[in-house]
């Protein structure tokens, strides 16, 4: 044992210890408190307050210890004041000074000490503060803390004994104690209230009123310190006085107080101490350097004091107090120091509970989400161990085997399933156990009476130091998988029969091209093995111009779905392998499997439909000139006679004239009705629809017919008219309708009676009705009354003498022009009608500009934002242009002004273009517009035209208008070299060619070619300023010739007029300039084609302009 | 205007020919000129001087359009006034017709008892 030795300053210390007159007084509450606050905060049996006197250490106040003094040779007292340092120690016998202490050897069996020096005013040390515990412990930084605060409280008690001396002083110790009561008070309190409290924020609020009352504040607050991401310190408050002055600070208080405010500014005054991890008085604000960030409004700052609060080393917060009517100084800080520990502890504890506390919230969370995975998956999951009992399995395959999870626990294979299953089972684990890695496969299991095939794996799971300690297995029930597979295999070997056996050829191609597979009926067709096409692309079945441009369309397609055959039937021509082209229908259609886009097309060859047709149409036109030749005889000779050219006949003679004369007539009529049905049923049928007004044509066709109806001694009346109403329509074709439905109610009306029309105007619906008295229709014929061939009472035709195609042919032209027809009967009359959607001039459109001579171009187009970026294109190359969003006011803007040129989109929301361009080459003013087609669908032959290779300089419609081709030849012409041009005029009929030669025998020197081998024969051996080319050619399509008439080495390319010859179609292209392709044009190439046209029809359209005004 | 008198024929058909002329000069009080073919046509046209001409299409040799552009190259025919008379009416064929020069188109059959009030509307309106 090693006695303790005498401090240095022993003499000055014992004369400082006997002043205070402390020893061998009674107990004292004041010192009685320190210890046993540090007995119950430390947690020791033992506390004491211990004074070194000469030989001995004299106890002021001791929790659990009944002596009041021992010798100072055995004290660990007088150790401890050795030091400034407390002295700390751990377990009393293992410390070579005290392991034989009687001490530590007997009562009180000290194990541990820990005494802290307790000094006086001049800073001798009198003694310690000190712990005592029977067991051996340690002293954390946060006891370690709150020793040092008690010995500071018992150290400030034994000094203020001194001060006892004098009366003013007392008092003012007297205050001192009570202020370190009321500290202590709230230490105290603080510090239970936070063991009890979940909740910190209460606790810190009564700690930071505790502050205020302590200090004399009027307000303050306690603040948490934390650390931004770049490292710089922020505040967070857990209390603070409610300063808010107006409602936004109001607000802003009660938004954030629940989480507490956050401060981040560090130059002010609390920032200071946040920065610097001092205190901070600040006793003249005002003037503080660092007075900033205090706000307009907020209260008067007289007095500031910022305490930093240090968990050990750690900065973990402040307090800021505010107001002190004195002021705040140093003393108030070291006064405030056990308060402000006591709230750094808290802080800290806060702290560590939050971190617990977050971090058993993620594990809880990961935990649930583990398990939510799991028992959503529609597989079986499951853990067995090496023993095969289960530890974990999941919904899934709970539900599987019918039970709930828990009696499923800690059960074997064995106990769930029939052995034989068992066995099995047992076996594959085992497989994958021996062979430490995973093992996946099919297995069969019945359950539920059923067989389930399930897609399983099994793999070990191993523990930290690699050994298998667990098989987990996962289970997917694939049986309808399975099943589905297998019907598929089915259908397509179902599939591949059907493929081999059928008449039409099938092909299917890839979104590139590329054939994938050629079905037996296709190979026949094209004249090619499978095994030679699959895999190349579908072009090598077409010839020219589908050839070159199928990749576009597949582009299209793809990019715009745009469908140019797709879903629906097309004719076109194929290519054999012998080089021969057909005519073939091919209906295409897109499926999308997966990420594949697969095209599959069905062909048929229609080599003997076309043949046939061509047969019924040389057919039909031998009925229109054969049988008319010699009834024009017939019909001529019996109309004179029945005239009285010959003179007066017998009334027998004459009674059978007319016979023959009427029956001529219904022959003639017969054959025009038949050729009209053939015309309508082959879509050759002519339209020339015009804004026609509705109430003279009404008129004119019961003028025409009314000497047929007066046969039957039968009267019109025009019972309503509605004036000025216009429809689009076919004047000719519209009195055709008139004069049938005329016709008819003359005839079957009785005799001497009226019948009544009508002409009325609904909404935009022009209604037109003719009704006669007659019997009625009768109910079984009513829904075959519009099928050629029909009459009611076929018995009856001699009398009534209809060729019974009429209505069948008006219905036709009625629905032609875009209306309706129908009937109503009774026994007292029938009233057909027809309705026919009005046309309206629209309202003024705006126009930009004013007229002006320069080149003017009107767009037609209903994206805006397309008309938009074409106009700016067009306006970056000098021309001027209108924007037409309708069809309508694109009308009223070409009636108003005149224009170079026009684009027109093809699908405009009030009309089809395709109609917009067959009205403006029917108008007098429009008829020779260059119009553009910017067209989402492309068009046969357009790669040709588009690429620039030929000059197309214009489209022309069969029946031609004479001058215009005039016009159009003497044109191009001029771009011709001197001397006698040379024309070659490609047509493959005969009078037609006749008619062209005549024409224009006078402008040029005209060779001409009837087919398609002939023509290029003549394009191989001489040159020709220009073609005027009729696509429909007997070996084959004129465009065919395009390529001939690029330019070669020698010559320039030749021009060429376009002449075709279907009547009507929807193909539009020969009507145009140009169809170009949106999605593939540019601006600039389209502003290229707009200018080619301006320039080239610039005199063509000047010279018009002065000849029609 | 003047009045319409002496009409140049031509069809090759003999039957519908007879009806013609009977329906012209009987009915119509009509001068007619009526020749075989085209080729007759041409040669008869100087002498006969036709205020108008009507010419069947289809005719063996030389057809209408040939036996139109024929008589136009003669200069006091460069204007005469031709109607076509033809089975073929299609409107685009009708159109054609119109193209070369022709004031009209009767089709075939014609009624023989109009077929004179046609000829001078058509010519009423031409001088119109």
């Amino acid at each position: 044992m090693l006695k303790p030795p005498k401090p240095a300053d022993e003499a000055t210390r014992l004369a400082a210890l006997k002043s205070l007159q402390v020893l061998d007084t009674p107990d004292e509450e004041r010192f009685d408190r320190i210890t046993r606050l540090a007995a119950r905060l430390l947690d020791v049996p033992i506390a004491v307050i211990s004074l070194v006197d000469s030989d001995r250490q004299w106890f002021k106040s001791k929790y659990g210890l009944d002596a009041s003094e021992t010798p100072r040779d055995v004290s660990f007292c007088g150790h401890a004041i050795l030091h400034d340092e407390p002295l700390v120690v751990t377990d009393a016998t293992l410390d070579p000074r005290f392991a034989d202490n009687p001490l530590v050897a007997a009562e009180p069996c000290i194990r541990f000490y820990a005494g802290h020096p307790l000094e006086a005013v001049g800073g001798s040390k009198l003694g310690t503060l000190c712990l005592i515990d029977r067991q051996p412990r340690q002293l954390s930084e946060a006891d370690r803390q709150c020793l040092h605060d008690l010995a500071m409280l018992a150290q400030q008690e034994l000094c203020s004994i001194t001060l006892q001396q004098t009366w003013r002083e007392k008092s003012a110790v007297e205050e001192e104690l009570r202020r370190s009561h009321d500290l202590l008070d709230a230490i105290s309190r603080t510090q239970s209230r936070f063991i009890a409290a979940a909740d910190p924020v209460p606790v810190f609020n009564e700690l930071l009123s505790d502050f205020l009352a302590l200090t004399n504040s009027e307000y303050g607050f306690i603040g948490e310190i934390f650390y931004t991401g770049d490292n710089q310190p922020y505040m967070q408050t857990h209390a603070i006085t409610n300063l808010a002055w107006n409602d936004e600070t109001r607000a802003f208080y009660d938004d954030n107080i629940a989480t507490g405010l956050k401060f981040y500014n560090l130059n002010t005054l609390f920032g200071r101490v946040m920065a610097t991890g001092e205190p901070m008085i600040a006793n003249h604000p005002a003037s503080h350097p660092h007075r900033g960030g205090i706000p307009e409004g907020h209260p008067p700052l007289n007095a500031f004091l910022g305490l930093p609060l240090y968990s050990g080393d750690t900065l973990v917060g402040m307090v800021g107090l505010a107001n002190r009517p004195d002021g705040y100084d140093e003393k108030m800080i070291a006064h405030l120091q056990p308060m402000a520990n006591t709230c750094a502890n808290l802080i800290q504890a806060h702290r560590t509970d939050r971190q617990r506390h977050g971090a058993e919230e993620s594990l809880r969370t990961s935990q649930q989400q583990l398990q939510t995975v799991l028992d959503n998956l529609t597989s079986v999951v499951y853990v067995k161990d090496l023993q095969g009992r289960t530890l974990l399995v999941n919904n899934e395959g709970a539900r599987r085997l019918g039970l709930d999870r828990q009696s499923i626990i800690g059960k074997t294979e064995y106990e769930l399933f029939p052995k034989e299953i068992a066995d099995t089972l047992h076996a594959r684990d085992k497989v994958a156990l021996d062979a430490k890695a995973v093992v996946s496969g099919e297995e069969t299991l019945p359950l539920d009476g059923k067989l389930h095939t399930f897609l399983s794996t099994r793999y070990p799971l191993f523990d930290a130091s690699g050994n298998i300690y667990a098989l987990c297995g996962t289970a997917t029930d694939i049986t309808e998988r399975k099943k589905t597979e297998e019907e598929l295999r089915e259908s397509e070997t179902r599939m591949r029969a059907i493929l081999d056996n059928v008449l039409d050829g099938i092909i299917t191609i890839n979104d590139v091209g590329t054939i994938e597979s050629l079905n037996p009926a296709a190979e026949k067709i094209f004249g090619y093995p499978a095994a030679e096409v699959t895999g190349k692309n579908v072009k090598m079945l077409m010839p020219e111009p589908y050839h070159s441009g199928h990749d576009g369309y597949l582009g299209n397609y793809i990019s715009g779905g745009d469908a140019k055959v797709i879903g629906i039937g097309r004719e076109v021509t194929g290519l054999r392998k012998d080089g021969s082209t057909f005519p073939m229908d091919l209906a295409v259609s897109g499926i999308q499997l997966g990420e594949r886009r697969m095209f599959t097309g069905i062909v048929r060859d229609i080599t003997e439909r076309k043949k046939i047709d061509r047969m019924k149409n040389e057919f039909v036109s031998v009925v229109s000139h054969e049988l008319r030749t010699p009834l024009t005889s017939i019909r001529g000779s019996l109309g004179l006679i029945a005239g009285g050219v010959a003179g007066a006949l017998p009334v027998q003679a004459k009674s059978l004239i007319d016979i023959a004369h009427n029956n001529s007539e219904r022959l003639v009529r017969l054959i025009n009705d038949i050729l009209d049905i053939e015309k309508i049923e082959s879509g050759k049928m002519a339209f020339d629809f015009q804004p026609t007004e509705i109430a003279p044509l009404v008129e004119e066709a019961l003028q025409a017919n009314q000497s047929y109806a007066a046969q039957y001694g039968v009267g019109f009346r025009l019972d309503q008219r509605a004036f000025g109403v216009k429809a689009l329509a076919d004047r000719d074709r519209l009195m055709q309708v008139m004069a049938n439905l005329l016709s008819n109610a003359a005839k079957y009306s009785p005799p001497d009676n009226v019948v009544t029309v009508s002409l009325s105007h609904r909404g935009r619906v022009i209604h037109v009705e003719v009704t006669d008295r007659g019997p009625g229709i009768p109910a079984e014929f009513h829904n075959r009354i519009f099928q050629k061939f029909a009459q009611a009472d076929s018995s009856d035709t001699r009398q009534k003498s209809g060729t019974g195609l009429g209505l069948s042919i008006s219905k036709a032209i009625v629905e032609k022009h875009g209306g309706q027809i129908g009937f109503t009967t009774g026994p007292n009359g029938t009233t057909f009608y027809f309705d026919l959607p009005e046309w309206k001039e629209m309202a003024e459109p705006a126009v930009n500009e004013p007229a002006s001579s320069q080149a003017r171009i009107l767009v037609c187009e209903d994206d805006t934002e397309v008309a938009n970026q074409l106009a700016t294109a067009l306006a970056e190359n000098g021309i001027a242009c209108d924007i037409a969003y309708t069809a309508n006011q694109a009308r009223r803007l070409l009636a108003q002004r005149r224009y170079t040129a026009m684009t027109l989109d093809l699908v405009l929301p009030d009309a089809d273009g395709t109609e917009l361009i067959r009205e403006l080459r029917a108008g007098e003013a429009t008829r020779d517009l260059p119009v553009i087609v910017l067209s989402v669908k492309p068009r046969p032959g357009q790669t040709e035209l588009e690429g620039g290779a030929v000059e197309v300089v214009d489209w022309l419609n069969k029946p031609f208008d004479e001058q215009r081709l005039v016009r159009l030849v003497k044109h191009a012409m001029q771009r011709a070299p001197s001397g006698k041009p040379r024309l070659l005029c490609v047509e493959d009929d005969a009078g037609m060619r006749r008619v062209l030669s005549a024409v224009l025998q006078n402008t040029a020197e005209v060779a001409c070619a009837g087919t398609l081998s002939e023509a290029r024969r003549l394009l191989t051996q001489e040159r020709y300023d220009l073609v005027i080319l009729d696509i429909g050619l007997p070996d084959g399509s004129g465009l065919e010739l395009l390529p001939l008439l690029k330019s070669r080495a020698d010559t320039p390319h030749t021009p060429a007029i376009i002449f075709s010859a279907q009547e009507v179609g929807t193909d539009i292209a020969r009507e145009v300039e140009a169809v170009l392709i949106k999605s593939r044009v540019s601006n600039q190439d389209l502003v290229k084609k707009i200018s080619a046209v301006i320039d080239t029809n610039k005199s063509l359209s000047y010279t018009e302009t002065s000849a029609v005004r | 205007m003047p009045i319409l008198q002496r009409i140049l024929y031509a069809e090759d058909e003999a039957d519908i020919r007879a009806v013609a002329q009977i329906a012209l000069e009987a009915i119509g009080g009509l001068t007619l000129r009526a020749c075989g073919s085209g080729k007759e046509a041409v040669e008869a046209a100087p002498e006969f001087m036709p205020e108008l001409v009507l010419l069947d299409v289809m005719m063996p040799g030389m057809d209408g359009p040939a036996t139109l552009a024929a008589l136009r190259g003669i200069p006091e025919f460069a204007a005469t006034p031709v109607i076509f008379m033809t089975a073929k009416v299609q409107p685009s064929e009708i159109a054609a017709y119109k193209a070369l020069g022709a004031i009209d188109v009767i089709p075939k059959p014609f009624d023989p008892m109009t077929l004179a009030t046609t000829i001078r509307q058509v010519w009423e309106k031409s001088h119109g």
